[in-house]
């Protein structure tokens, strides 16, 4: 006689994580409503450093990737789990160590991103300490969710739960892997790869978090939700265990199709796209299933608006992962890279699928938690349909906007000159493609705020149900004949293949930190490590979040080096850490800047953009100027690009300080032949900015450029 | 698994070899990728053995009935539900 068991499921652990998911949506959305406002309202920052567009943009994407898609994804999947498995969450107290460490990193995103403390890499911005932060919370998580399937009471895990553990899995990789740092001090570190290495790694990872992150456990959410929400068996499960396997062994390889006519070798640039197109089936394997679950069940479509959200998120996904592979392609990759089209593309994917599957989850959650109905069917319809006028708001003007900036950066008029040499020009064009969006995203936003207050009446009417009784069999734990390493001994092949990986592997952790620390020889020779001065300018680029507008990555294009100049070497990156390549151009890229505007133009263009050049739609800023260099950390920094590997000089480091002033001197001597009095110049920020900026891809010398 | 294991013994030897030469002779910006591709073939090689692991478990023998048995709520509510956190 089978033992019934009896226990409780634990919502309460759901509902934190849920309430936080509702919560940092609201903020971090406003601050992408923001950011988007800023574009075609330049001024709209109150003139304070923490509230500028490159400061504010990293708190976005990360408030939107892990604090409201990261706490729905909690949400969704510690609900899912415990009754897929028949069993609750292992621990109650790690779950509410995970919750509370999860929303302490979160805040200190908050405080340190606008402060613009931050590594530059995106998506993985948070510096070193907070980065210990994340790993400590997520290690947490994989725990109890490990220990809730050792303990479990259905033999059989649903597909769902193998998307999820191969999130905790991958996204465990990534983050050690893109976060590999030596810290300066307790809010600076720098990358251990530098250049295109650093590039590589980044959007390795940042590819992969698309794919880990927001695509493999929402791929789980809607395994679990949608079938319980149509109250329909999936379409196919034979699909959906064929397509997951495939999809987590080809996404690892389509990284590089972010380096697309980079200084990315040919090979590996084939690969990524090779890859990234084979992705499509896999992604529409997912697509598909989820779509005709709910064949048979579209009169449910018509009345619920649950199942509403679910429809457009799984059709958004589909999109996306078309349009993903097709550009991957080089040449459709030619005319997207820089511009607003990926800038749409991720939008298609976050408000639609991540933000639709999300609202859809918590329609569906809320209601059940609280033992009630839906607070107003009616408001959640608005919901639905402002939130998808507004994504189709959002995304069309981006395309267009895209679209218009490369077309009109590769224009050439018959007499072989670029049509808009002038920058200025392709940006003019598309504000009102802007202002467009954020309309769209403004309606976007009402509908989550629809959502907040439909779900808080929802709550208020209902009773909440913490721990939710439940009863399932025991399970049999059945022995296994062939036990741990007896089972490897009786296969000789599979015992040879991996006594040779972990030789393998033994080799490769010894070689390979060897050649990557070894490998700063110059590629070429006339490439130089940064002077101190340049050094603390180019950190102060990073903080500003300037990479969030500018590229320093010129392609070899006709168009690009006619406007630019020479295109960009590999070999120029070696001292680069972090590499700051970009990845969208709202303003020019720089990486030949070097030597083209005098010191003053760079001066005055700081203080107000708009003064050197009427309609720019960059920030302001002023306190350049007013800001001493901070010189605290620069003996630190030297000492630990040595280590990296960086050629400077023993003992430098004594003398960094006083090399990075007496350039410091030259440069405001400078200015103020030219005019600027403002006392104490040489100890101001903007020297060192001015230093770096005018030492950009000169090591190379002059190219030929048209530009004016 | 992997019957013929006469042919491993040159394939792991030239890996070696290929890589020494590669490592000491070509010197470009992208000996990274070295890393990540072969972490990703780790990872890759590990998904592989949890695939095998799951199908000699059992895991795929019922494609029906998982997505089925799922739609059934276990729970029981009874007053027994407990309203109030602990």
């Amino acid at each position: 006689m089978t033992k019934i068991d009896r226990f409780y499921y634990d919502n309460d652990i759901v509902r934190k994580f849920a309430i936080a998911s509702i919560v940092f949506g609201i903020i971090g959305l406003l601050v992408g409503l923001t950011i988007a406002f800023q574009l075609f309202l330049p001024d709209w920052n109150l003139g304070i450093p923490w509230m500028t567009y490159g400061r504010l943009r990293p708190l976005h994407t990360n408030a939107a990737i892990f604090a409201f898609v990261g706490n729905a994804i909690f949400t969704g999947v510690y609900y899912s789990t415990q009754r897929l498995v028949k069993t609750p969450m292992w621990s109650k107290k790690l779950g509410c160590f995970h919750f509370w460490t999860w929303q302490a990193v979160i805040l200190a995103a908050a405080i340190t991103l606008p402060l613009g403390i931050t590594s530059s890499h995106e998506y993985a911005e948070l510096e070193w300490p907070i980065d210990l932060g994340i790993a400590i919370s997520w290690i947490a998580f994989g725990i109890n969710l490990i220990m809730t399937l050792v303990k479990r009471r259905e033999s059989h895990i649903y597909v769902a739960i193998w998307f999820f553990i191969s999130t905790w899995i991958t996204i465990t990789m990534l983050h050690v892997g893109n976060n590999l740092e030596i810290p300066v001090s307790m809010m600076k570190s720098y990358p251990v790869f530098a250049g295109v290495h650093d590039a590589l790694i980044q959007w390795w990872y940042g590819h992969n978090a698309v794919a880990f992150f927001l695509t493999t456990p929402y791929l789980g959410l809607m395994y679990y939700f949608v079938p319980k929400a149509a109250n329909r068996p999936v379409y196919s499960y034979k699909l959906s265990i064929i397509h997951f396997w495939t999809l987590i062994f080809i996404y690892i390889w389509a990284g590089p199709h972010h380096l697309l006519y980079t200084a990315l070798p040919d090979w590996a640039q084939s690969l990524g796209t090779v890859m990234s197109l084979m992705l499509i089936a896999p992604s529409w394997g997912g697509m598909l299933n989820g779509l005709l679950t709910l064949r048979g069940a579209w009169d449910k479509v018509r009345q619920d608006p649950v199942l509403k959200f679910f429809v457009v998120a799984i059709t958004a996904y589909g999109m996306s992962t078309f349009e993903g592979p097709m550009m991957s392609i080089k040449s459709v990759n030619a005319i997207t890279h820089y511009t607003d089209w990926t800038v749409a593309h991720v939008h298609v994917g976050t408000l639609g699928w991540n933000g639709f599957l999300t609202f859809g989850m918590f329609y569906y959650l809320f209601p059940k938690m609280y033992k009630t109905k839906l607070y107003s069917i009616k408001l959640a319809e608005w919901h639905f349909w402002l939130g998808t006028i507004g994504i189709i708001l959002w995304v069309i003007p981006m395309y267009w906007a895209g679209v218009t900036e490369q077309l009109s950066w590769k224009q050439f008029s018959p007499d072989g000159t670029l049509v808009y040499g002038n920058f200025l020009d392709t940006v003019t064009q598309v504000i009102p493609m802007y202002m467009i969006r954020a309309v769209g995203g403004t309606l976007y936003y009402t509908g989550l705020l629809m959502a907040v207050w439909n779900l808080w009446k929802t709550a208020k009417q209902g009773t909440f149900v913490a721990y939710e009784e439940a009863e399932a069999p025991a399970l049999e734990r059945i022995k296994h004949v062939n036990k741990g390493h007896r089972w490897i001994e009786s296969r000789m092949g599979a015992f040879y293949f991996w006594a040779f990986i972990a030789v393998f592997i033994g080799g490769m952790v010894e070689i390979i930190p060897t050649i990557l620390v070894k490998s700063n020889t110059p590629t070429i020779t006339s490439v130089k490590p940064y002077t101190p001065l340049e050094l603390e300018g180019r950190d102060l680029y990073i903080r500003e979040g300037c990479v969030g507008c500018h590229s320093q990555m010129i392609r070899p294009f006709r168009s690009e080096t006619a406007r630019y100049g020479q295109y960009s070497k590999a070999g120029e990156f070696i001292y680069d850490r972090p590499f700051l390549f970009g990845s969208k151009r709202t303003g020019p890229d720089l990486h030949r800047l070097g030597g083209k505007y005098p010191n003053k133009w760079h001066y005055d263009h700081m203080f107000d953009p708009r003064s050197t050049s009427p309609g720019s739609i960059m920030p302001r800023y002023p306190w350049f100027q007013e800001n001493d260099i901070d010189y605290s950390t620069l003996e630190s920094k030297i000492n630990v690009l040595r280590i990296l590997g960086t050629p400077y000089a023993d003992g430098f480091e004594k003398k960094a300080v006083e090399a990075a002033k007496k350039q410091a001197k030259e440069i405001a001597a400078d200015l103020k032949e030219n005019g600027i009095k403002t006392p104490g110049l040489e100890n101001k920020e903007i020297v060192a900015l001015i230093a770096y900026l005018q030492r950009l891809g000169t090591d190379i010398g002059k190219g030929e450029t048209t530009m004016k | 698994m992997i019957h013929n294991y006469k042919f491993l013994i040159y394939f792991d030897r030239l890996i070696l070899l290929f890589t020494f030469v590669l490592f000491n002779v070509i010197q470009t910006q992208m000996e990274a990728i070295y890393l990540l591709i072969f972490m990703g073939a780790v990872v890759a090689v590990g998904f592989l053995l949890a695939f095998f692991i799951a199908v000699k478990n059992g895991q795929f023998d019922d494609s029906t009935t998982p997505g089925i048995r799922m739609l059934f709520d276990t729970e029981i509510n009874t007053e027994k539900d407990k309203r109030d956190k602990k």
